[in-house]
């Protein structure tokens, strides 16, 4: 088979499924399914023969070529989308079964495989931005999904529009490259990009990949259905916005790469710290991705760009098992309607009913955390080595990006650790849940939760769990991380130390049955400005509808200036009426009167002199005689 | 097919004339006739759109047009003044050829909109047939009085179609709308009075437009960009530069004489509305390329900032009116005022990429802002009421309306894949490209497309989304989703949408052409 077949098979077969779904109707179909396996099923052919990159041009506009780029990175992400679609694709099966517009959700998710594909293969970067838009525009409706409830139509929105805000930043960086390096062909920039067009590439770059100050979308995104979520978060667009910056990063202006950098670290932090006040158990997720989207960030930004794809990679497998399973603790707890499902408060015990979800759930739990013999820890590692390497080419202020990547760690362990200890131990909180279990586990639910599983296993990347590169090195380009051994030993070291102490403080605090816990699950809402704070993300979300109501009340200015123009104008209008007005008057009364005065004077004259004409002749021959002497007097006297 | 482009101009003026003559009460026939007239329209402009030769290369202006029909029209001895020659002179190419095309589809699907039309059939459809002549003889005219002469005809028609057919406030609406275009049309009569004296065609005074683009003036005539003749201490071509941005601003429009568009639009009945947006803002955006930037290059280069700041404050100003919008045809109305104003803006770059985007804009709004109207229609058809707090969860009841509304709504914030983006996009590759225009005009440009996404996709949440709510129970059973003839109208627009928002050279293979050289013949006058 040849290329061109192949990648246009692999981008348009999950579009053409999901759109057969959608035409054939209610019923249960697999359709969509079959075509997103057969479209992985050629990701890894593709991956297999891909021996150079494959450019291919085409001419859109007059005198303007796009093109796509298919190289190992873009093949090896193109199998890992198409493999997370695959199982989203699975576990939605048995998620949405009972919904009514299941052909709608599976069209949309179908699309949205195809824009990311796209988005993955693009090389020139007008293209990469209309895939860019489409992963958006697919997110939008999928988030809104269940339009019929306000709150979740208008996170939908907010979500597009805190995207969109960023998506203007880097249209225009696009543009700005465009005028001074003449072409936009990412394989083919020569130099390095300056520095405006390079901050609105990363600002763009945040927006999508959810660092701040734009982190608060993905949180409000978590109202969609939780396999989107699970999608979301771990292989479509929040990697978007990694993989743009994987891209261009090299090309980037020196000092907004030390941006990046410093955005990348402060968000892991700001993810982390927050993810621990979380009571829900998506939001915890949520602020989980966006933290460790700033590690990959952060990678990019100390230019181990390659550290950070791996991170990408290995995040997408045990975050969406991470989603995934919270999505069957909620489908399992939905049966009871009195407390809120995605409250961990009322959770606990778990182990027992949903057995695989919690052998999972230790798995990816434990290689978020970053624990040996976890893929998690592999890739983490990469990206703090690096980083610690690149302080140490800064010098001393530098060091403040890889202490606070530590320090995350260790609250990255603690955070998932309490999740785990109050999902699954003790006992259950609540009393009725042992009464109906419809929804459990079955092939549906298992199969892609076990592959997911097995994907955050570090055997799957390289014999030696402490090692920073893997297998996937060839594919993905030479891991950056072969900095001299005594940072790589100490980082590992260290590194390993927080990890550990964060689960095990995490276990001491939350463990079932002690005095910490007991209160802490009798206590309501924070209220300190701090616990309020954190617990809220820093309010973004608040901040960005302030932001939003503010443009608003803009506009609603800019309307009373359009009054203004249009009571001008209408002004002008009723002055000329009124103008005219007067002057009728004046034409009326002067003009007019002049005429009607002159017509007049000429009937009172011509009343005065009636009088002379008589009807008698003999006084009509006086008045003539006297006339004719006047007249006689007047020619001979003067 | 000698005289195809005479067909296509004079057919439906044809038809009105049959109609005269047929009985008042036979309301049916004058809608069928309509149909025809305006579907064989369609059916010639696809004719003349194939025969066109795309690659014809161009050196002049007297050379770029194809199709062209030249007779003697008038001519009249004015003793010592010399002669006044009129011509019947028309003509196609690259720029005036897709605007074509667009017309007569969008005429044609104007008519299937006026199937609702109950009152004054006959008038109605008359009127209507006279404005679609007139909108095409504007497109085509190469001579500057028969241009002037349809550019006014259009008023007429339009000012009764409003000022009868309208909504509550018709009159106010359509007196509005006829004294700003009358005022605006005044400034053009002036230049072309001026020019008719400057410009000449062997030995006497001609309106040829292709003369006066060509630039054959008579020496030491008051516009001959030689003689640098004042008047009042201006430069006689900037003046007339000046009168005829008014002039075509009114009509494009352009903020700040905008404000006859949002009335007129939202008391004109939707068939008039559709034809209003999608193709009469469409003749001053023409006027635009063929007139004041094509005979006044030099003065263009020299105001390049002023138009591109005009068009940056149209898309902003127009954006932020429609977000404050409540009236759903009137959010659209302000769309529009910022859509047009990306036709400015690629005008303004002086580069091919910015003048074929300008033209694509036209060409693409020309398609989506008679869709949205049509679909403002819909409910408005429905409820006798457009307040969009009025609606709320109209996709659980309406599904396809959704539908439409959401692949409207999208094009119109300019999502890739459908049309609107292609315009946007090659408008702003342009602009950013243009070495004559500071960074700030692309960056402020680009925040248009954040501004629409806001109020599109806010208008999406409150009527369509959240629990299915409208305010009157009386409307209840008329919410029923679209009928066959709505489907009829928005289907075909959907589709010339999609196929442009993934194919566009469909249009720009047939100017680029006309708009390389038409480029080339202003940056001539670079300084």
């Amino acid at each position: 088979m040849n290329i061109e077949a192949l990648i246009l098979l692999i981008l348009l077969l999950p579009l053409i499924g999901g759109l057969s779904d959608y035409l054939l109707g209610h019923s249960r179909r697999f359709i969509a399914t079959v075509f997103v396996a057969i479209s992985f099923g050629l990701t890894l052919y593709l991956v297999l023969i891909l021996e150079n990159p494959y450019l291919a041009k085409l001419e859109w506009l007059p005198d303007f070529q796009i093109g796509i780029h298919v190289d190992k990175p873009a093949a090896t992400l193109l199998a890992l989308v198409a493999f997370i679609s695959l199982l989203v694709h699975l576990f939605s099966h048995e998620y949405m079964k009972e919904d009514p517009s299941k052909h709608r959700y599976f069209a949309k998710l179908g699309f949205f495989t195809f824009s990311m594909m796209g988005l993955l293969i693009a090389d020139n970067l007008i293209l990469l931005f209309i895939f860019w838009e489409l992963v958006g525009i697919a997110s939008y409706l999928l988030i809104g999904f269940w339009f019929e409830k306000e709150e979740i139509s208008s996170s939908a929105r907010m979500a597009f529009m805190v995207n969109r805000v960023a998506d203007v930043a880097l249209f225009a960086g696009i543009l700005m490259i465009y005028r001074s390096n003449g072409s936009l062909f990412i394989s083919e920039i020569d130099r390095s990009i300056l520095f405006l067009p390079s901050l609105f590439i990363a600002i763009g770059a945040f927006g999508k990949s959810a660092q701040l100050p734009f982190s608060g979308w993905l949180v409000k995104a978590m109202v969609g259905p939780t396999p989107i979520s699970a999608f979301i978060h771990a292989a479509t667009m929040v990697a978007a916005g990694v993989y743009l910056l994987f891209r261009v990063g090299p090309f980037l202006d020196s000092d907004v790469l030390v941006v990046i950098a410093l955005i990348g670290v402060l968000t892991a932090l700001y993810g982390a710290i927050s993810a621990i006040t979380q009571n829900d158990i998506k939001k915890v997720l949520a602020y989980s991705t966006v933290s460790q989207l700033g590690y990959m960030v952060m990678g990019i930004g100390v230019g181990a760009g390659e550290a950070s794809l791996f991170h990408l990679w290995t995040h997408a497998f045990f975050k969406a098992g991470l989603f995934l399973g919270a999505g069957v603790i909620m489908h399992h707890l939905h049966q009871q309607k009195q407390f809120d499902a995605q409250d961990m408060r009322f959770m606990g015990g778990l182990r027992k009913k949903l057995p695989w979800t919690f052998v999972v759930f230790l798995v990816c739990g434990f290689a978020l955390a970053g624990i040996p013999f976890s893929s998690g820890f592999m890739s983490k590692e990469g990206i703090l080595v690096a980083a610690w390497a690149w302080a140490d080419g800064f010098g001393t202020w530098a060091y403040l990006i890889p202490d606070v990547a530590l320090i995350t760690v260790l609250i990255t362990a603690f955070y998932i650790g309490r999740l785990i200890v109050l999902v699954f131990l003790g006992e259950n909180r609540s009393q009725e849940i042992s009464k109906v279990i419809v929804f459990g586990e079955n092939g549906f639910i298992k199969i892609p939760l076990a592959l997911l599983a097995l994907g955050s296993v570090w055997l799957v990347y390289n014999i030696n769990p402490l090692a920073h590169h893997s297998l996937l090195d060839p594919f993905i380009g030479l891991s950056a991380v072969s900095s001299d051994s005594f940072i790589s030993i100490a980082a590992t070291g260290i590194s390993i130390l927080l990890s550990s102490t964060g689960l095990l403080l995490a276990f001491f605090f939350f463990k079932p049955g002690s005095s910490f816990s007991s209160r802490y699950l009798s206590s309501g809402e924070p209220v300190s400005i701090g616990g309020k704070l954190i617990i809220n993300g820093l309010y973004l979300t608040s901040i960005y509808r302030g932001f939003g109501t503010a443009i608003f009340s803009a506009s609603k200015a800019i309307t009373w200036i359009e009054k203004q123009i249009d009571g001008f104008l209408h002004f002008i209008a009723v002055g000329g009426v009124v103008l005219s007005k007067v002057i009728a008057i004046f034409d009326r009364l002067i003009i007019d009167g002049l005429v009607n005065l002159s017509a007049w004077l000429a009937g009172l004259f011509g009343n005065v002199t009636r009088g002379v004409h008589s009807s008698q002749s003999q006084w009509q021959i006086i008045w003539l005689l006297i006339s004719f002497v006047l007249i006689l007097i007047w020619i001979l006297f003067f | 097919m000698e005289y195809l482009l005479s067909y296509i101009f004079l057919f439906p003026l044809l038809i009105a004339a049959v109609m005269l003559f047929i009985r008042s009460e036979a309301t049916t026939v004058f809608r069928r006739l309509a149909l025809a007239a305006t579907f064989i329209q369609v059916f010639l402009s696809v004719l003349l759109y194939v025969q066109f030769d795309k690659s014809a290369q161009i050196s002049t202006w007297s050379g770029a047009f194809q199709f062209v029909e030249k007779l003697d029209w008038i001519t009249m001895k004015l003793g010592s003044l010399g002669q006044l020659n009129i011509d019947y002179f028309i003509g196609v190419d690259g720029i005036s050829l897709p605007l074509v095309v667009l017309s007569s589809l969008i005429l044609m699907i104007g008519v299937i909109s006026s199937w609702k039309i109950k009152e004054k059939v006959k008038g109605y459809f008359i009127l209507y047939l006279i404005l679609s002549s007139s909108i095409i003889g504007c497109f085509i005219s190469l001579d500057f009085f028969l241009f002037y002469l349809c550019f006014e005809f259009m008023l007429l028609p339009m000012f009764f179609l409003i000022g009868i057919w309208g909504g509550k406030r018709r009159s106010y609406a359509s007196i509005k709308f006829f004294l700003y275009t009358l005022l605006g049309s005044l400034f053009i009569l002036i230049v072309m009075i001026g020019l008719y004296l400057s410009v000449v065609e062997g030995d006497s005074n001609t309106f040829s437009l292709v003369q006066m683009m060509d630039g054959f003036y008579e020496e030491g005539s008051i516009l001959d960009p030689a003689s640098r003749e004042l008047l009042f201490g201006y430069s006689a071509r900037a003046i007339a530069f000046v009168f005829l941005l008014i002039g075509f601003g009114v009509k494009l429009p352009l903020v700040p004489v905008h404000t006859w568009l949002p009335d007129a639009h939202v008391e004109a009945p939707t068939p008039i509305s559709v034809v209003l947006a999608g193709l009469l803002l469409k003749v001053g955006a023409y006027g635009f390329f063929r007139i004041t930037y094509g005979i006044f290059p030099d003065i263009a280069v020299e105001y390049s900032t002023l138009i591109a700041s005009l068009g940056v404050i149209s898309i902003l100003y127009g954006g932020m009116n429609a977000l404050a919008q409540n009236d759903l045809k009137r959010l659209v109305a302000y769309s529009s005022v910022s859509h047009m104003g990306f036709v400015l803006v690629g005008l303004a770059a002086i580069t091919s990429e910015g003048a074929s985007g300008s033209l694509f804009q036209m060409v693409s709004h020309g398609l989506i802002s008679p869709a949205l109207f049509l679909l403002a229609g819909v409910i408005y058809d429905r409820t006798n009421n457009r307040e969009i707090e009025h609606f709320s969860g109209l996709a659980s009841k309406m599904p396809l309306y959704t539908f439409f509304v959401a692949l409207f709504f999208f094009a119109g914030l300019g999502l890739p894949g459908l049309s609107g983006f292609v315009g946007e996009l090659i408008v702003l590759i342009g602009a950013f490209k243009a070495s004559a225009l500071s960074l700030w005009i692309g960056i402020l440009a680009t925040l248009g497309i954040a501004i629409s996404a806001a109020y599109f996709l806010w208008t999406i949440q409150r009527m369509f989304f959240g629990k299915y709510f409208v305010r009157e129970s009386a409307w209840e059973p008329s919410m029923v989703d679209l009928t066959a003839r709505e489907k009829f109208m928005l289907i075909p627009l959907a589709i010339l949408v999609l196929v442009l928002g993934i194919y566009p050279r469909l249009i720009l293979d047939y100017s680029e052409e006309t708009i390389n050289f038409f480029v080339q013949h202003i940056s001539n006058f670079n300084p």
